[in-house]
């Protein structure tokens, strides 16, 4: 117990260590506030087109939740090892595909694909998709193999396929953890497809880099109100929904 | 020459083979577990005949579930032969071997009912054995079947009493209800045989009289029924033979008349 703890505490001094700010004093302190003074009020001048690009970051954050899950959830049931609908080695080699689509971060692959593509949210979507896979569909598959598998077995026993008794005997089972992930997943997209929207894959996070390289700090603030409140509704409906389904 | 050869032996037992729902012949099932290989049944022989109540009693792990799960072809032996109506399903493919399980109904101690479906949306479940994929989530979603098999839903819940629950959610019923529903659900597929495994263990003991008297009424409509029972006094109530397992071997097998103190003491001794 004793060694554990040393170990943890290390690893927290070096992961402090390593992340250390370069500077930092009082006067660095003042000029940020000083800096967020030019911030005030939110300028309300291109609200319009601040409201259009939040509409593009949520769409390229709902395709990519959307895509995710209607890929994802069908390889969660096939990498599921309580179900065993496929043989073992495939399995195994299908959960590595998981590993693989999570590991890479979603801003590598907007980098690749906005070579093919060129600028735009298309890009983005494509790259949420492809994390979002990965991610519902190892989480699923774990959800799948810790819930109750007695409907799934009574359809079995009733002759059913194997499919028919995952879908109907298994997926009313985890529904409630599926609505959940998916509307993480939603909420992260929202900030994935903002952060990729700094590398040219449009929408509000392309509007906020623009006016904050050309020092329109009013229009900045103006940009992360309308992102505070786009995730605030996607966080509301997410509640509303998951509510509805008890 | 065949004249010469129909003995009444040979008359019987034809006649015999064709009134035999399942048999087992030295049925063995081990499962390797990580305190190495487990035998849940050894040598295991018995015949299930039409219109028999057999109740299979016994201590917890002794074979009970996994007896059922044998006859139904959910669990295959690992050593020994099972029979359905003749057909040696070892080396069945497993489309085949879904073909025996619709005929076989299967009734379960936590009803194993979908809670947020209605009644009639989980009695409906139990015909999706007959069809594919598509057509189950298409006759699902459009919340609709063919003709034939909405009437034969409706026949089912007005059998069990509960037609004029049928829109009803399951989680809104009582336990005793929600066994009737599963009930329905089994009888739906309108099985040759129907395997309880532990109806009654999680009623009280009024509605597990009524789960009891309603599995006998369809017995004496000719359905054969094999039910898993902790109660030896309900499996004598109830059967017309029991069979008890112990260490996942029979030690007894016979009318429940013929099951003695002594007999009950071996089986549930500790």
């Amino acid at each position: 117990m004793f060694v554990r703890v040393i170990l943890v505490s290390a690893l927290l001094v070096g992961a402090l260590l390593a992340t250390r700010p370069a500077t930092i004093g009082l006067g660095d302190i003042i000029d940020g506030v000083k800096f967020l003074r030019h911030w005030m009020p939110p300028s309300s001048q291109n609200l319009t087109v601040v409201l259009l690009a939040s509409m593009v970051t949520l769409s390229t954050a709902f395709l990519g939740a959307s895509v995710g899950l209607a890929i994802g959830l069908p390889l969660a049931f096939l990498a599921s090892s309580r179900l065993a609908m496929l043989p073992r080695p495939v399995m195994g080699i299908l959960r590595s595909t998981f590993v693989v689509l999570r590991s890479i971060p979603e801003i590598v692959v907007a980098l690749i694909l906005l070579v093919i593509f060129g600028p735009g949210p298309f890009s983005a979507v494509l790259a949420i998709s492809f994390h979002n896979c990965g991610v519902l569909a190892k989480l699923l598959a774990e959800r799948i193999d810790e819930a109750s598998h007695g409907t799934f077995e009574a359809l079995i026993a009733a002759g059913a396929p194997k499919s028919t008794a995952a879908t109907f005997g298994m997926l009313p089972e985890i529904w409630p953890s599926v609505l959940a992930q998916y509307f993480y997943r939603l909420e992260v997209g929202v900030r994935a497809s903002i952060a990729l929207g700094l590398i040219g894959a449009g929408g509000i996070g392309q509007q906020l880099i623009n006016h904050f390289k050309t020092f329109q700090y009013r229009e900045v603030s103006t940009d992360v109100l309308v992102i505070m409140i786009v995730i605030g509704i996607v966080d509301f409906i997410s509640i509303r929904m998951q509510r509805s389904y008890v | 020459m065949f004249e010469e050869r129909r003995t009444p032996e040979l008359i019987e037992a034809f006649a015999r083979r064709t009134r035999e729902v399942v048999s087992l012949s030295h049925v063995g099932v081990s499962y390797n577990s990580t305190a190495g290989v487990v035998s849940a049944l050894t040598e295991v022989s018995t015949q299930l005949m039409e219109g028999e109540f057999v109740s299979v009693i016994g201590p917890s792990g002794a074979g009970k579930s996994t007896l059922l799960r044998c006859l139904n072809l959910l669990v295959m032996p690992t050593t020994g032969v099972v029979s359905f109506k003749g057909i040696e399903a070892q080396n069945l493919r497993e489309s085949e071997r879904r073909k025996i399980r619709r005929q076989t109904g299967m009734i379960f101690q936590r009803h194993q009912l979908l809670a947020r479906f209605t009644v009639r949306q989980n009695v409906l479940m139990g015909l999706f054995g007959r069809y594919g994929f598509w057509q189950s989530a298409f006759g699902f979603v459009r919340g609709r079947f063919s003709r034939e098999d909405e009437q034969a839903v409706d026949s089912v819940l007005l059998e069990l009493g509960i037609h004029e629950k049928q829109h009803v959610r399951v989680d809104q019923l009582s336990g005793g209800q929600q066994q009737r529903v599963a009930i329905a659900r089994a009888m739906v597929q309108s099985p040759v045989l129907l395997l309880a495994d532990e109806p009654i263990a999680s009623l009280d003991e009024g509605r597990a009289n009524d789960v009891m008297h309603k599995l006998r009424e369809l017995n004496q409509k000719g359905l054969t029924i094999v039910c898993n029972l902790h109660d030896v006094e309900v499996a004598k109530k109830y059967s017309s033979r029991v069979i008890a397992l112990r260490h996942g071997r029979v030690l007894f097998d016979g009318i429940p008349d013929a099951l003695t103190p002594e007999i009950r003491e071996m089986v549930f001794a500790l």
